[in-house]
Parts: C-alpha cells; structure tokens; sequence
C-alpha cells in the first residue's frame, strides 16, 4: 500500500469514526442499521491496512 | 435450499473452499452461491459445484476515499448496493468462511434479521460479533500461527459449513484451458514426455518462504540431478524474484513461466507434474486439488497444520526460519520423493486429503494441542506440563471463585449491585494477565473469553444464569488440579460441550 493511499483510508476512518459517533449520539446502539452500515465501511477500510496480529488482513480473528 | 457462501480471503483460501463447496453440493440441492472479492475472483474459475459468483470489488468501493474529495456516501452506496442485490436473493443459509469483522457484518446484513440458518462470523441484533456455531468459535479462540491448533483450515471450513468431506471433494477443474490461449513454453510443457517439476518461487509475504539465492541453489540442484524439466510459477510481481534466480546447470535451463500462466495454466502445469515445491501458497493449494505431491517449505509464519498441503504423498519441511532451512536439504529431499525414497525424518508426511499430517521429532507431541483436544474435542484432560502451567491454573482458579462469589451477589441483591460488577469489570484483565503465564492457560483463558462472547444479547437473569453456569464449567475443569469445589471429578468427567 502506498503512503498516499495509507493516508487517504486513515483520513476516511477518521471522518467515520467521527460520523459514527454523531449516530451514537442521536441515541442508536450499535445494532442500528445506519450505524452498521457506517461499520462495515470502517471495517473493509481496515482490512486494507496492515494487521499486527493476523498473518491475513482477510483472515483475521478479531 | 438457496444458499450463499462468503469466502472474502486470498487466493490460497478459495482454493481451500473448493471441496467444501463440492460437499455442499453433495449434501443437498438448491442454488449454491459464493461471494468472493473480484481480484481473488480467478480462483473461482473452473469451480463446477456453484451456480453463482458475485464478487465485491473493494478498490470499487474505496474509490471515493481516495482523493481531495473524500466521498464516504459514494462509498458506502457501492456497499449498500451489493447488500441490497444479495438480500434480494432471498438466501435462505448464508454460510460466513472468511473469519474477519467485515464479512461479519457483510453476513449479517446480508441474512438480515428474517434470514434462516447463518453460519460462521456475523452479528447480533446489538451489533456485536456473534459466533454462530462450534467450529467458527473455535477458529476464533484458538486458531492462527503461533498457536496449538491442528485442524486444517479446510476442515475448519467443512465444520463451520456444517458438511463432511470426502476425498473426492479434492479436484482440479473439469476442463483444461483453452490450446490456443496457453503461451508456447507451457504448451511444450504440457505436452513433453517427461512430467515437470514446478517450483513456486514466491508468497504473499517474504517470511513464508525462500529468498532469491536459496531459490537460485534449489533450482541448480534440481537441474543438476534431475532430468526433469524445471518450471518456475509465479505472480506477475515476482519477475525480479524469477529474474534472480532463473538459472542453467547441466546444459540446462530451468522453464520460466512467472507472469506467464493464468491460474487456470496453473492448474494444467500442477495436474502433469511430478513434484511442486513451495512455500505456503496458492500452488499448494491449486496441487491438494489437482493430487499432486508437494514438497512445502513452512516457516514460523505459517502453521503447516492449518494450511499446508493434502495431496498424497506430499512432505512438509518445517522450520522456525528460513536460515534454518538449508537448501541441500529441499533438495535431497525433493530427490527422494521422486524416487519414492524415505528421505529426511523431519519431514511432515502427507497420507492424504483427509488423513491427519504424521509428525514425528518436535511436532510429535503438543501439550497445547492436548489441552485443545480436552476442552474440545472430549479427550481426557492432560497432566500439566510444567509448573508454570500448575501456578496458572491455581491463580485462574482463585480468579474464577472471586467471580463466582460476585456473580452470586447479584443474584441475591440484584443485578445492579456496584461493588460485585466493578470486580466482575477487572476479571477479564486478570485472567488476561494469568493466560500470558503458560500458553496451555492461554488457551482455556480464550476458550472461556470466546464462550463468554457466545452468550451474546439476553435479559439480564438469563445472561447472569448462563455466565454462572460458564464459570462453572471452568471450575469443573481446574478442579481437576487444584483443591476445590470440583476436586471429586476425575480428568475423563469433564466434558466442554
């Protein structure tokens, strides 16, 4: 992955983080669906960074 | 019943689904989906037993990301548009193999909250990780490199897709590619009198197999003391690999097909040749299905149990590090397998596809791998290994009481009661600084985190009862080695469940 590229997904993890937050905020717990769907964004994004503890980023346990 | 299949890792581990999808296939009709990602979606080619591919194209829907302008609903439109395509589909199972937090909530949106039989990672209505049956819980406590598990991911895959397989389930595709699309050297290959062997120089990461002059060494002893024509697979992106080790001994060459062959080419190569050499990767995946003899090279990064080769008669030279690994011995040991010799004692031998490894020297005995057959498999529980392992289990066991007399305090003053959840609060924390004291403790820590993840959302009575009855279980187990409440079982009592 390139560092531009790094930077760009940490960028978009920030700003869902922060999106995420502001659902949580509104009242919804973390099954509510615009909060999952916000979730599965930030998880595909991770899964695209490398994993310390996961020998595949797609493979890993937790 | 209409099912759909998620397998969202790499190529090696699609390869390792196909004789799970075939069981599949076997066991029952209905249509038989898979969803893969669409840069592994090669991989899929040639697979008779499914009715329907669907991809997800990640670079698709991280587009937007990338950029000044930043689009997080670009991005999350492309997802919403794949959920709402696959949950139009109506599955009626939708089996999760991919083990990550996002095919997590992928299966669980997809099977939504109506759906039948989900299997594998996915959600509860909370949102958190909900771990759907015994084998995906397993694969979650105990399973990945450094570990003592020894079930193959393939068979992990069966279990967790509720299907057994047989040896049949192992097979490359039903046709070869096409003549005119295979370039000239792999047609001269293919077509020779004299089977081929392939060595597949690189891997995914640089720690999993050779580097370039070990490589350059295997192959020059190969052509040396062989007549067999070498070939040398790759990826595109291992040009410089092959570049640098692309060698000439005995007035011959080795064949370099890196970059040059599809997967499907692969295939073809792997199904004609004698013996495959390589490090944990696609190829040896691509040979369990075509039965072709592997000789694998497997280092710390890696557990050859999980993901090491299943064609007969395959070896597996395992080792902490490359550096460990001398050369000569790859290829000594690839002559003997040629000439259907003994060979090196270390070597892991390979009976079949569903056959356990046999492993003799240091991977005879695991006391890791005992404790993981006790908790879950109904074997009986071992005798500590060391006296480490006996302290642990006394301070898990002391740790275990404490909860235990806080858990009957909110039963009797109520579930609110401060005191008792802020001890319950630091359990976890405690044992997690036990688990660390032997890797045998690490292991009945995790069985007991994972199963405790497994209640999942319930009323709170109900929750306290069935975490009571967990810590119960584990009293059970420590009072096999330890004075206590449960020190009249005997080791063959205890069962997990």
């Amino acid at each position: 992955m390139t560092a531009a590229l790094s930077m760009y997904l940490r960028q978009a993890l920030a700003r869902l983080t922060k999106a995420a937050e502001a659902v949580r905020l509104g009242g919804a717990g973390e099954g509510d669906p615009a909060l999952s769907r916000l979730r599965l964004l930030e998880d595909l994004i991770k899964e695209q960074m490398p994993h310390e503890d996961a020998g595949s980023s797609t493979r890993a346990p937790r | 019943m209409k099912t759909l299949v998620l397998q969202l890792a790499r190529l090696g581990d699609i390869y390792q689904t196909w004789p799970v999808m075939r069981a599949l296939r076997r066991a029952g009709g209905g249509e038989l989906h898979l969803l893969a990602r669409a840069k592994f979606a090669g991989a899929v080619d040639g697979l008779e037993a499914i009715d329907r591919l669907w991809t997800l194209d990640a670079r698709a829907a991280l587009a937007p990301l990338v950029g000044d302008a930043l689009d997080i609903e670009a991005s999350l439109a492309v997802l919403d548009d794949l959920v709402a395509r696959l949950r139009a589909e109506g599955f009626e199972r939708v089996i999760n193999l991919s083990y990550s937090p996002f095919s997590s909530r992928l299966t669980a949106a997809v099977a939504g909250s109506g759906a039948g039989e989900v299997r594998g990672y996915t959600r509860h209505a909370d949102g958190y990780l909900q771990l759907a049956d015994d084998a995906s819980a397993y694969f979650y406590a105990q399973v990945g490199p450094g570990r003592a598990n020894r079930v193959h991911l393939t068979e992990l895959f069966a279990q967790t897709a509720g299907v057994e397989l047989v040896e049949a389930d192992w097979a490359g595709p039903a046709t070869r590619p096409e003549g005119g699309a295979v370039a000239a050297k792999l047609f001269s290959l293919l077509n020779g009198a004299r089977a081929p062997i392939v060595v597949h120089l690189g891997a995914s990461r640089p720690g999993k197999t050779f580097g370039s002059h070990k490589w350059l060494q295997v192959v020059s002893g190969l052509l040396e003391r062989t007549d067999a024509p070498v070939a040398l697979i790759g990826a595109a992106g291992e040009r410089a690999l092959a570049d640098a080790v692309k060698s000439s001994a005995a007035g011959r060459e080795a064949v370099d097909l890196v970059g040059s062959t599809t997967l499907r080419d692969v295939f073809a190569l792997l199904a004609k040749a004698r013996l495959a050499i390589g490090g944990d990767s696609a190829p040896v995946h691509i040979a369990a299905l075509t039965g072709t003899p592997c000789l694998n090279l497997s280092f710390r990064e890696v557990s050859f149990w999980e993901t090491g080769p299943k064609s007969a008669g395959s070896r597996i030279l395992a080792f902490e590090a490359a550096d460990d690994l001398a050369s000569d011995v790859v290829v000594r040991e690839a002559l003997a397998m040629l000439a259907g010799e003994e060979g090196d004692p270390r070597a892991i031998r390979v009976a079949g596809p569903i056959e356990p490894y046999a492993a003799g020297g240091p991977f005879a005995a695991s006391a890791g791998w005992e404790w993981l057959q006790a908790i879950y498999m109904g074997r009986p529980f071992p005798v500590p290994e060391s006296e480490l392992c006996v302290q642990g289990l006394l301070r898990l066991q002391e740790a275990n009481e404490l909860a235990l007399e806080q858990l009957a305090v909110l039963g009797r003053r109520g579930l609110a009661d401060r005191t008792a959840l802020a001890i319950l609060d630091r359990f976890d924390e405690i044992i997690g600084a036990i688990a660390g004291m032997a890797p045998t403790i690490g292991i009945l820590v995790r069985w007991f985190q994972t199963e405790r993840i497994r209640l999942g959302p319930m009323p709170g009575e109900e929750l306290l009862a069935k975490t009571v009855s967990l810590h119960a279980k584990l009293r059970d187990v420590l009072g096999l080695y330890v004075a206590g409440p449960a020190r009249e079982e005997t080791h063959d009592d205890v069962r997990m469940g």
